[in-house]
């Protein structure tokens, strides 16, 4: 019962995070200078033009009317027209499209930081202050300093034009072939776990050095417990906490590296969608997929402090 | 202590004990010149006030200490075998069968993210890995040293976290948890601190039992003077580090030699009659890395003189049992 | 100055940062003027040359020296973050401690500002901001303030309430100080040392959201030479001249490392916890 009221209570505050969120997208958009009409349809187009534009685009009555239906649409799942990037076509068939991708490439990335950063971490934790240590934080250092979307044009240059191991641009979406998507999203994924799996390492090195240093560990070794045992139930369990709390956290630099990686790759996902929307001012698409990315990130901080209260018997409960 | 029991080899046998940490570029002393003997069936008493390298003795002999601790003795024998040349994996197999401690802050000694059930589980399959003790019911026995600190139905606390639980609690189930291991040596560093007096003579009698039942020795680590009193048979006073004066617990109660153990005995005679704020002796432990050249104790000492000064007195036994480092009995 | 230097020389990792940084500035500060060329002198005959000792850079499509486009590109990006930066921190800090000291509702209010903007991915934060604003210069920063106001606003307010209710604190209190001079005075001193941290580390990912949006188009706007105009500009020939996207990526890692590794020793400085590890 504690339970459903958590995660309930938790539901109730994301719902009112994105109505909240609507709300600024929304008016923060129509503060935005020129006319989405005259963007559409230029300086000359004719008056009854202009005027089927804004009655078919909802732009003709009062702005509270306006954002009325815009949030009723999105309920249903509609998020209006686009103007220029798509004309007409609805914007929620475009997201729907796109969306499997994003997701793909941003999931693959996430699984690449944590398999790197656990493997590094651990081994900068056990072997602290020896050559191991040293090259690792290193490295760590190097990542967090490289712009992801300068690391995938070092990667194509590598590992596509020089080894010739990977395709240098296009994406096969997960839908068509499972494995072409995880071959042809590789490149790209690997670009944005670069920084993630250096912040990600860190944490874990921290945490693993602080939990070691615990009271805990003294008991567990004077009851003489193998250490590998020791290790894996009192120091990585216990470190495992804020780990993966830093992970919840760095979801909104994974979306916003993929945003520019798409384009880089030609990768079909919502970021560049909404690059596309912002050099065409198709103001629709823009706002929905600020929401869009709105949603995900506040989900994904919904599943990790679940996660976490499961993990942490402090937490909630 | 009877004389046939003193023919018995000492079950842990401990000369010229000394640790020193590395901070840095300088080394501090924690503990130096350390000898201790202890029998089975014997509770030996380690007293002094906080900072005098009581808990460091106890973690060093179990090889307890952090990394950058450096642990040396002429001698550290446990039943008749040398503890300092075993391998960490050698040295691993003897802690929680034979060798066991109780820690000074038991919210701290418990995994957090673990109920104190899995906590149970897990010692009672350490416990059973002793060769000797197959086919006893390790569960039943750990649940009647439950009972036996005043935890009547343990059933209701396994499922609960650590957090969950009050210190005094927690400090029950560690000692009752450190009991089903059945070890020969315990060392119990400040078991009784969270604990009010009717759970304190709980906890004593569950010493008391582990001793004549189990014929364990028990290193009781207390600064506690009276405490010590009721349970020790034998008693080493520790100051800044060294052991100033060992001996039988009434002897050294009745006749106290250095200044310091009476300095300690007065005080708690005070704390005992008028039961305020206690007189205490006046100074300050000397710290780890500005040692006075001579006795220790000197700086604090009201019978100092011009020879304690000079050199560090050396251990004088006045009798078979009873020994002091203090030149005044030289 | 001189004393947080010899402290920053006692960390290994902050001594490293110390001299990166150091580096970094000399070379974007006085490089440009040491170089034979302009950042806009076009050599029509040196078109896409590979790096060589006259164009350590090579140069680009115009023929222009690369090494001294990135000196100068280096400058503006960094300008750029800098400002960016300083600006969320004058907005961030002051609202994080105004929420700290009176409470709520002002703390509630405040506080959920910094969820909500929290809860965009930076870069659509500052991509959003963007097309609100129209592209150049002047929104970038205002796009680079928008993602770290409400990280400075919140570590201050952290920060601030630990401190309220230290005893020189309420001492001022009682004292009867106004409490603009509580909080100036007493407060921020010290909570100066972690902000500096993340300013650090903020400057560092400011020059990444500028180059990531220069990069797309959307940023700084050609002729003006930030780094990721530089880098966009490679990106169109990348094929017959990878270098010129890479070595100025590369240039601005370099820079970046210097600032993280810079961060990193300002933390194990300040923070009590780890020091003690540093020194057994």
């Amino acid at each position: 019962m504690v339970w459903v009221r958590y995660v309930g209570g938790r539901l109730l505050a994301l719902v009112l995070t994105v109505l909240v969120g609507s709300v600024v997208v929304f008016l923060v958009m129509k503060a935005a200078p020129g006319d989405p009409a005259v963007a559409a349809l230029g300086e000359s187009a004719r008056p009854e033009l202009v005027a089927a534009f804004r009655a078919k685009h909802n732009l003709d009555v009062p702005w509270a009317l306006q954002y009325g239906r815009w949030l009723s649409g999105i309920a249903r799942g509609d998020f209006g027209l686009s103007l220029t990037v798509a004309s007409d076509r609805p914007i929620a068939g475009l997201i729907a499209a796109r969306l499997p991708n994003t997701i793909f490439i941003g999931v693959m990335a996430l699984l690449i930081a944590v398999i790197l950063s656990l493997i590094a971490g651990t081994i900068a934790a056990l072997r602290r202050g020896k050559l191991a240590d040293t090259i690792a934080t290193s490295l760590a250092a190097f990542g967090i300093s490289m712009p992801d979307f300068w690391l995938s044009y070092v990667l194509i240059l590598v590992f596509a034009l020089g080894l010739g191991l990977f395709p240098a641009y296009g994406f096969i979406a997960p839908a068509q072939s499972f494995t072409g998507a995880l071959y042809s999203g590789f490149l790209p994924a690997l670009a944005v776990s670069a920084p993630l799996a250096a912040v990600f390492a860190r944490t874990l090195r921290t945490s693993l050095l602080e939990a070691g240093n615990k009271d805990y560990v003294v008991a567990a070794r004077s009851f003489g417990f193998h250490p590998a045992y020791v290790f894996v139930h009192w120091i990585f369990r216990n470190a495992l906490i804020p780990y993966i709390t830093i992970i919840g956290l760095q979801i909104r630099y994974i979306l916003g590296g993929v945003v520019v990686i798409e384009r880089i790759f030609g990768i079909s996902g919502v970021g560049s969608l909404m690059v596309d929307g912002a050099f065409a001012r198709d103001y629709p698409v823009v706002q929905a997929c600020a929401v869009v990315f709105l949603v995900i990130v506040l989900s994904v901080n919904l599943v990790v402090d679940v996660v976490c209260s499961l993990l942490d018997p402090k937490r909630a409960r | 202590m009877s004389a046939e029991a003193d023919l018995e080899p000492p079950l842990l046998e401990v000369k010229n004990l000394s640790a020193r940490f590395r901070m840095g570029k300088v080394d501090m002393l924690a503990i130096r010149r350390v000898d201790l003997e202890i029998r089975r069936r014997e509770v030996l008493g380690i007293i002094g006030e906080s900072g005098s390298g009581k808990s460091v003795t106890g973690l060093s002999i179990l090889r307890l200490l952090p990394e950058h601790a450096l642990v040396a003795a002429d001698q550290l024998r446990f039943d008749g075998q040398e503890l300092l040349p075993l391998s960490d994996e050698a040295f691993r197999e003897l802690r929680g069968t034979h060798l066991a401690m109780v820690f000074q802050d038991p919210v701290g000694a418990f995994n957090p993210a673990k109920s104190i059930g899995w906590h149970l589980d897990r010692i009672i399959a350490r416990a059973a890995t002793r060769a000797n003790r197959q086919g006893v019911d390790l569960t039943q026995d750990a649940n009647r040293w439950l009972s036996d600190v005043g935890i009547a139905q343990p059933e209701r606390i396994l499922p609960l976290y650590p957090h969950q639980l009050s210190g005094g609690m927690l400090q029950r189930t560690l000692i009752a948890l450190s009991a089903a291991l059945q070890p020969d040596l315990l060392i119990a560093d400040e078991p009784t601190t969270n604990l009010d007096n009717i759970v304190e003579r709980q906890i004593i009698g569950l010493f008391r039992r582990l001793k004549d039942k189990l014929g364990s020795a028990i290193i009781f680590i207390t600064h506690d003077i009276s405490l010590a009193a009721g349970l020790c048979d034998r008693i080493a006073v520790m100051y800044a580090g060294e052991i100033v004066e060992t001996g039988p617990a009434e002897t050294l109660f009745r006749n106290p030699t250095h200044p310091y153990t009476i300095g300690l005995i007065e005080t708690s005679r005070q704390l005992d009659e008028r039961g305020g704020r206690l007189k205490e002796i006046p100074g300050e432990l000397p710290s780890g890395s500005h040692r006075p050249r001579g006795c220790l104790f000197a700086p604090r000492c009201g019978f100092a003189a011009e020879a304690c000064r000079a050199a560090p007195p050396a251990n004088i036994a006045l009798s078979p049992n009873h020994s002091v480092r203090c030149v005044r009995y030289g | 100055m001189a004393v947080l230097l010899r402290t920053l020389w006692s960390n290994r990792t902050a001594r490293a940062g110390v001299i990166i940084v150091g580096l970094f500035l000399l070379a974007i500060s006085v490089g440009g003027a040491l170089m034979p060329y302009s950042a806009t002198d076009m050599d029509f005959l040196n078109l896409l040359t590979p790096p060589a000792w006259t164009h350590p850079f090579g140069t680009d499509s115009f023929g222009r020296d690369v090494l001294t486009r990135v000196l100068l590109g280096g400058r503006v990006s960094l300008a750029i973050s800098v400002t960016g930066v300083s600006l969320a921190a004058i907005i961030g800090i002051p609202a994080g401690l105004a929420a700290a000291w009176y409470g709520n509702p002002i703390d509630q209010l405040l506080m959920r500002c910094a969820d909500l903007l929290f809860a965009f991915p930076s870069f659509v934060l500052a991509l959003f901001l963007m097309v609100v604003l129209g592209f150049g210069v002047t929104n970038v920063i205002l796009a680079i303030a928008l993602v770290y106001v409400p990280i400075f606003a919140r570590l201050a307010r952290n920060l601030a309430l630990t401190v309220r209710e230290e005893a020189y604190v309420q001492a001022a209190r009682l004292m009867g100080q106004s409490t603009a001079r509580i909080l100036g005075r007493e407060i921020l001193p010290n909570i100066m040392a972690p902000i500096m941290v993340q300013a650090s580390i903020s400057i560092a990912f400011g020059v990444i959201i500028e180059a990531g949006l220069s990069f797309l188009g959307l940023g700084v706007q050609p002729p003006t030479p930030s780094l990721g105009v530089i880098m966009a500009d490679g990106r169109e020939y990348f094929n017959q001249g990878p270098w010129v996207l890479t070595l100025a990526g590369l240039f601005i890692s370099f820079g970046l490392l210097g600032l993280n590794l810079l961060g990193d020793g300002l933390r194990d400085l300040t923070d009590p916890k780890l020091r003690e590890k540093t020194t057994s």
